[in-house]
Formats: C-alpha cells, structure tokens, sequence
C-alpha cells in the first residue's frame, strides 16, 4: 500500500533546501518492502531449519498436507510470533517517539510515565503472588496470569502519575517526570518486596521475564493484546501535527492551535495501552524505544508525520531481527530478545552518537 | 477444559498406576537434571535426542543438544530436534510453550517435583512406564527403596541431630540459607540432621546477622562449586553472624555436590555421604 | 478590534497587573511599553490565552475565552521571547510549522511554498537547509518570525483582521534587522492586519508605533499617540530616571535621550 502511494506522486519533486519528507517518503517505502522482506525470513527460518514452510501454510487452508508438526511451527509458533514481534517492534519504537516529542527530549522513553515500573510490578506479582489467587480466578486467567498484570499495572500507574500531575486541568509534564521518578522508586520498592518472597524458581522467571521475550507468544495473547496496539498505532499519526508544534513548546503550540491538554491526554494513553499490551506479552524489551526515532530523526528530521509511521515500521523490522537472532544463535535453545536488542542496540546506538557528535552538541 | 479433566483424572489415580507409557518413542526430549538421571539409570540414553540446561549428569549427558532453562523452554527450539517424547519436571515452562508442545502432538510426561525419597521412587515409576521399561524401573526403585532404607537404619543409629545451617550463597556477607521446602532442607534431613531454619520459613532467605547468630548452627553446609571463593570455610566461619557459633568453633564446614539438591536416583547416596560428614564435623568437637 | 478590559493578574500574592484595559485597532501598530516588571508580558499572554486572568478580552468580537486554539490560531499568530526548539528542524521545516493550524490564506495554490516566501520577507533567502541550531540568535528571532508570518500569512481573511502579537520582537537583533522587522509589522498593519508588541526600544516605539500603551507596575500610565504619551514626565515617571524627550526631523516624532546623571527625582 504504502509502495504504491508512493508511486501515484510519480515525478521528481524538485529539490527544496531543507525538505525531507521526500525523503521520508523514500525511506518508508524502502522500510515497508524490508518489512516484507523480513517477515518472510522470520516465517521461513527457525531452529527446526527441516520445516517445509509452504505446504504447511497450505495445509491450514487446504491446499497441501503437511504433518502436525510443521503445521504447529508454522501456524501456532513462527506467525505469532513473527506479528508480535512486528507489533510490539511498532510500539514500543512509536511509543518511544511520542513520548520523546511530549516531553520535548530525545531520551525520553516510556518508562518516564511509569508504564515500564507499573508492569514490572504486576508481573511480578503475578508470577510471585499467582499462587495465593482463588483458584476460581486461576483458572480463569491461567497462563495469561503475568500478561493481564503486567496490563494492569503499567495502565495504573499511568493513570496515577497523569493524575497527580494534572491540577485546574493542566497537566506538568515536569511535574509527570519527577512524580514518576518517585513512583518508580516506590514501585521498585514494592517489586522488591515481593521478589523477596518469591523462591528460588520465581526469581529465574523473574530475571528472564525482565530480559523479554516473543517465545510465548500466542493466537490467544494476540487476540487480547493486538488489538490495543493496533488501536495506538492507529491514533498515534493523529498526534503527529500536535508534537511537531510542541517541539517550540507548549505555549507556543497552543498559539499556533493545538490543544495542548487534549494532546497530552491522548499521547499519554496511546503510550500507556499500546506499551502496556506490549510489555504484557513480551516482558521488557529496552533500546528499541529510543534507538529508532533518534536513528529516524538523523536521516528524515524530526517531524512527527513522517517520523511516526517510519518509526512503527523500523521498531517492527529491528525487532523481528533481533527474534530471528535470539531465536537461532544458540538454538535448539533461545536467548532472550532484550539481550539481544540491548547487544545489538548499545554499541550501534554509541557509534550514532559519536558520528553525529557535533550535530546534538550545538 | 482438556488440562481440568487430565488433572481429575491425575488426582483419581495414582501416578505410577495410571501413567502413560511411550515404548515405542526412540526421540525423546528430557528436561529437569533428576529426570535425565533417571533415564540414564535405566539405561535408556541412546533414546535421548535432547536435554535441557540444568541436565549435566552423568557427563556424557552434555554432548546432546541444549534446549535451553528448563522454565524457559521454546516451542520450535524443542520441535526442531524433532522429538517423539517429552519427559520433564511439572515445573518446566513456560506454560505457553507445553501448550505449543502438545499442539504439535508431543506426548510430554510430567514428573512430580518433591524432596522425599517417595518422590524419587514415584519419579522412577513414571519415568519407567514413559520409556515402557517397566522391569528396569521396578528394579531401579525397589533398589532406590532399599538404598533409602538402609540410610534410615543407619540414621538411626548416629547420635544427636547436628544443626546444619546451608548457605545457597554468600554474596558480599551476606548470607542466602535455605529454609523448609527446598532441596537443601530434604537432603540435611535425609542425611539425619536438622535445618536450624527449617521452622523458620519457606524457601530461601537473606537473613540478617543476628538471626544467624541466634541460630547457632553446628555445621554449615555449602555447594561445592569451583571457583567459588566467596565460600571457602574459613571466610564463611570468620563472619561476624557466624564467628561465635559452634560450627566456628569446631570447624564444621561441609560442602556437597550441587546435584544433590535435585532429588534423584543419587539422592540416598549423596544423603549417605552427607550423613557420614556430618558425623566426622561433630566428632571434631572432642 | 482587539479590547482587553479589566485584566488584573496575581500571581501568589504580588500583584503583577490591576484593572489594566486596553484596545488596539486594526491597521495600526499598537505597542506596550513600561519598565521590567510592569506587566508588559504578562499583558500579552493574558490577551494571546496562554495565561488565564480576571477581566476579559475581545478579539474581532469574540471572547477568547470562548474560542477554540485553532480558532484563535486562525485569528492571530504570537511571536513569543526566544524559545528553545526540541529537535533540530532545518529552518524550511520549522517555518513550515506555521501551517500547522491550517488557514495561512484561501489561495491553497502558494500555500506550499509560503515558507519560501516569509523566509525572504525576513532576509533569510537561502536559509531553508540550515539547521535552526546553527544559526545565530538573530537569524532564529527572525527564523520565529517568519514561522508566525506563515500562520496569518493574509493581514485580511474574509473581511476580519488577523493579528500579529510580537513579544520584544528585536531584542535580539542588529540595528538594521530591527528596521526590517519593524517594516514588516508596519507593512503587515498597513495591508489591515492588526499588531501589538511589547517594545523595549522607545525610539523605535516612536519611530513605528500608531498607538503606545505606558505600563507602570500593573497599571496604565498613559495611553495615545507616541507624542502623547513618551513624555519627559510620564516617562521619567515611570522608568525612574530623568529621561529627555526631542523631536526628530524630518517627521517631528519623539526621541528619548536618557541623561547620564539624573536618577529620578
């Protein structure tokens, strides 16, 4: 689709000194052929390399015969995986650049509004506490226990921070930052309490649901999460006008005709829903968040509209990568997705920073 | 609904009784270090294609391919070896990828986790009727019971229960013991000692100074892991918590294997071994 | 018609403006002036809704209190005191933000190249791909300016006025880039447009101003033409210093010389 619009301009556009969305245009077009790209490769290739991918996705439609178990790796296993990597890969890199853009900083990421500190808790306490649930609720929310807290909490303590930081209905976004600084510490407080009840097999899932994964990605878990994140992304390029304003600030966004409030608001949510879903289903998954706006901005400037819907497809891109690394580097097993971005996004992030040295440091 | 009529029906029958039986399975997936013992022991190693990262015993175990920590298991890693068979510990995970698992037609057999010698040798029964080995089972559990039995007469026999303190680990002084329900606790007290923390709490613990002091342990009891200078007896014993206890006194410092920790068919041996140590640490007193 | 009638500000327990009114007409260059402190900013964002106060203030007729942001964006642009900006926008991009409340002019055809446009009206032909961080805090006054150009680029849109509020809009400027600026509000006024801006400079306040609002400590001091109202006394009055005012040649408007020795009284 977006290939195609892509062509409909047709023609060169002239040259214009300081006009990048040419280029954007450029980039998301390349970026969504990549994306296709990718998301054959993580569908293709996975530690049973024996698969026969094709008729096994006959299979399910009629076309072919396949055995149970190239239907299951392909159905059930590698394409839920590969649209929640792609999903959550398009969150957390949007989430990162609104939250960016409201907080006029190019660190900011969401864990500033405390959705990160929120659902590290409720997981937490869902792999910790589970056990004391009645086993009526138990039974109900099962395995998606650890998700459905991990939603909750990071939505919670979304909605107490912009509460406390709201007053005569104007919300300080300095106010949000450091209230949120303190609620972290709270938060981290109360997970390390808990954590100090968890025994020794709690702890492990603790460390490695802290580290992120796609491995237990769902039909079911998408069925609950997708839809939340999609709902964000969905809204986020109707933020886009309101954040290249509020780059010259909030006074001044609100004179060029932005309801700043309303702005805030609606930024504040899509981050809290679509980082909550995502984090619910594959725990902590650092770096993406503020590696593809800031790597976006260097290449097609800062501006929300063309920076939005690039940043969903490069965060679906770099996360379906680092999955397809995690999950055959040291296959049969699987390293955790957050090692990888974190290893891959470090040093990476680090030679931007200097290449481009002079640029952030005017 | 399926998991809620498998675990009606798990809790009408007895384990060994009602377990499922794969004779037939020659690739079998085993997770969890005392399940793949077990399968060791009844000689049925050839059948193994794949093991999981706390299975290192015997060594031989570790030339077959690692599908990851046994909790954090992945669907395709454990497919793409191709199994016909899952043993595993009914603590493995996550529950998600079991789901995956048995989607893919996988029978996995859950082995009951406990720290008793009942559970080794139901462990035994179940592993024996997955492989289809009945009579290599009975035998391997009529022995494990008898080895179990031979150690309680001669528990009886030793003198006073020793205090044993065990240290998990000692992370810049401070100490992580291990109360009741561990693996830790299961072993002191097959080997006819007492946890001084096994009223205490469940699981385990950083515990403050004085606590420990209070404690007063006879003997500590620490893994023995190489490299592990953090816990050589005379930096454990010279602690502040520890320095005026009777185990400081005597010199009652005592490491084992980490495998005993997981219970298996080594357990009456390492429980027996440990009992003997403890008696040696004790007799130091006089 | 922009009428503000009895603006009284506090913020805690200082007063910072008391039953201040004020009007400017359209057509004219209405500046505010007074000493630090007297209200002069403060009366300014009152008046643009960025700061709430008791009284109220008509813009064309409607209450802004009533009006929505894209409403009041449609009807004036602000240029603020130099401000940071976030990302590093190349000048195109960030004049291109004016476009933002969507209504420069009904003629959609130049609407794209605009920037161009208010870029040359302020001197900075060619300045389209530099990054706003480089350049000087002159050129970024202007760079601002020309954003806010772009808002209202039409002085007249379906026979209202639209208006320009300019807060010390050459503080930052050479002496030859604060004429430019000065003619382009005085242009801007000419083709209709109404401007008000907080002025530091009282010579040039003389020089361009229709209109001159005296503000002391909260309060209006004086209000009328500039040869009304820049005074020796009002001014020396009010700034507390003895302050000496000429007549120029060749149009006979004011010229404020400050005198080296005299504090007031």
């Amino acid at each position: 689709m977006v290939a195609l619009s892509q062509m409909d301009e047709g023609g060169a556009p002239a040259i214009r000194p300081g006009d990048r969305r040419a280029r954007a245009r450029g980039l998301r077009a390349g970026l969504a052929v990549l994306l296709g790209f990718v998301m054959l490769v993580s569908l293709g290739w996975g530690a049973a390399d024996d698969t026969r991918v094709l008729a096994a996705i006959g299979a399910r439609l009629g076309l072919a015969e396949a055995s149970l178990r190239d239907i299951t790796i392909i159905w059930d296993i590698r394409m839920p995986r590969m649209v929640t990597a792609a999903l959550v890969g398009a969150s957390l890199a949007v989430a990162g650049a609104v939250m960016q853009g409201l907080f006029r900083n190019p660190l900011a990421d969401p864990g500033l509004v405390g959705v990160s500190a929120g659902a590290g808790l409720g997981a937490v306490a869902a792999i910790v506490l589970g056990g004391f649930l009645p086993a009526a609720l138990a039974a109900f929310t099962g395995a998606y226990l650890v998700s459905f807290a991990a939603f909750l909490g990071g939505w919670a303590s979304v909605i107490v921070l912009y509460r406390i930081a709201t007053r005569g209905g104007h919300t300080s976004v300095a106010t949000m930052l450091l209230a949120g600084i303190a609620l972290g510490a709270l938060t981290g407080a109360l997970t390390g309490f808990i954590v100090y009840r968890a025994n020794d097999d709690q702890l492990r899932d603790l460390t490695f649901w802290g580290m992120g994964s796609v491995a237990g990605a769902t039909w079911a878990k998408l069925v609950a999460a997708g839809p939340i994140i999609a709902c964000a992304l969905v809204a986020a390029p109707f933020l886009a006008r309101g954040l290249d304003a509020l780059s010259l600030g909030e006074p001044v966004a609100a004179h060029m005709g932005i309801h700043v409030q309303k702005l805030k608001r609606i930024a504040v949510l899509t981050v809290a829903a679509s980082v909550g879903a995502s984090v619910a289903i594959t725990g902590g998954i650092g770096f993406v968040g503020i590696v593809v706006p800031h790597l976006l901005r260097l290449v097609q400037g800062p501006e929300h509209r063309t920076l939005l819907p690039n940043a969903a497809l490069l965060g679906a891109i770099l996360l379906l990568i680092a999955d397809i690394i995690s999950r055959t580097v040291v296959a049969p097993a699987e390293l955790p997705i957050g090692i990888v971005t974190a290893t891959l996004g470090g040093p990476f992030f680090l030679w931007i920073l200097l290449r481009n040295r002079a640029i952030l440091e005017s | 609904m399926k998991r809620f009529a498998l675990t009606l029906a798990a809790l009408a029958f007895p384990a060994a009784l009602w377990a499922e039986s794969y004779p037939d399975a020659r690739s079998i997936v085993s997770i969890g270090g005392p399940v793949t013992e077990i399968v060791v022991a009844l000689g049925q190693q050839d059948r193994l294609v794949a093991r999981d990262t706390t299975s290192q015993y015997p060594p031989e175990i570790e030339a077959l391919p690692d599908v990851g920590y046994m909790r954090q298991l992945s669907a395709e890693g454990v497919l793409s070896v191709a199994p016909d068979l899952i043993i595993t510990r009914n603590t493995a995970g996550p529950v998600e990828v079991l789901d995956q698992l048995r989607a893919a037609a996988v029978p996995i057999v859950e082995v009951e986790d406990g720290f008793t010698p009942e559970a080794v040798v139901n462990a035994i029964r179940v592993v024996g009727a997955a492989l289809g080995t009945h009579d290599a089972a009975e035998a391997l559990a009529t022995k494990t019971e008898a080895d179990f039995a031979a150690l309680a007469s001669e528990r009886a026999k030793g003198a006073a229960p020793a205090k044993v303190l065990f240290i998990l680990s000692n992370q810049n002084g401070r100490l992580n013991v291990a109360g009741r329900g561990t693996g830790a606790d299961g072993i002191i007290g097959l080997a006819g000692a007492e946890n001084v923390m096994g009223a205490e709490f469940e699981g385990y613990r950083i515990l403050n100074d004085e606590a420990l002091a209070a404690a007063a342990p006879d003997v500590v009891l620490m893994m023995d892991r190489q490299e592990d200078h953090s816990a050589d007896a005379d930096t454990i014993l010279s602690l502040p918590a520890l320095a005026q206890s009777p185990a400081a006194a005597r010199h009652g410092f005592v490491k084992i294997n980490p495998a005993a920790l997981g219970f298996g068919p080594r357990t009456a041996e390492f429980a027996r071994v440990l009992h003997l140590a403890f008696a040696d640490a004790m007799q130091a007193e006089n | 018609m922009l009428k503000a009638t009895g603006i009284s500000v506090r913020f805690g327990a200082s007063t910072v403006l008391e039953g201040v009114d004020f009007t400017a007409s359209a057509g004219q260059i209405t500046a505010i002036v007074g000493p630090n402190g007297s209200g002069k900013t403060t009366l300014l964002k009152v008046m643009t809704g960025e700061i709430p106060g008791q009284g109220s203030t008509h813009l064309n007729g409607s209450d802004i209190a009533a009006l929505s942001p894209v409403d009041m964006a449609r009807k004036r642009a602000v240029l603020p005191q130099a401000g940071n900006v976030a990302f590093p926008f190349t000048v195109l991009e960030l004049v291109r933000l004016g476009l933002t409340s969507g209504l420069a002019t009904n003629d959609a055809d130049h609407l794209d190249h605009l920037p161009e446009r208010a870029l040359s009206r302020v001197g900075l032909d060619g300045f389209g791909g530099r990054y706003v961080q480089d350049l000087s805090g002159g050129e970024r006054q202007r760079v601002q300016l020309a954003r806010v150009l772009v808002q209202i680029w039409e002085p007249m849109l379906d026979g209202e006025p639209r208006w320009l509020f300019l807060d010390e809009p050459v503080s930052a400027l050479d002496i030859g880039h604060q004429l430019i600026v000065m003619q382009i509000a005085r242009d801007y006024a000419r083709a209709g447009g109404g401007v008000v801006a907080v002025m530091h400079d009282l010579n040039l306040t003389a020089m361009f101003a229709d209109r001159v609002t005296l503000l002391g400590e909260g309060r209006v001091r004086a209000e009328g033409r500039p040869a009304e109202v820049l005074t020796d006394h009002a001014l020396s009055a009010c700034y507390g210093c003895v302050l000496r005012t000429n007549t120029l040649p060749p149009a006979g408007g004011p010229w404020i010389l400050p005198q080296a020795t005299g504090i007031h009284p």
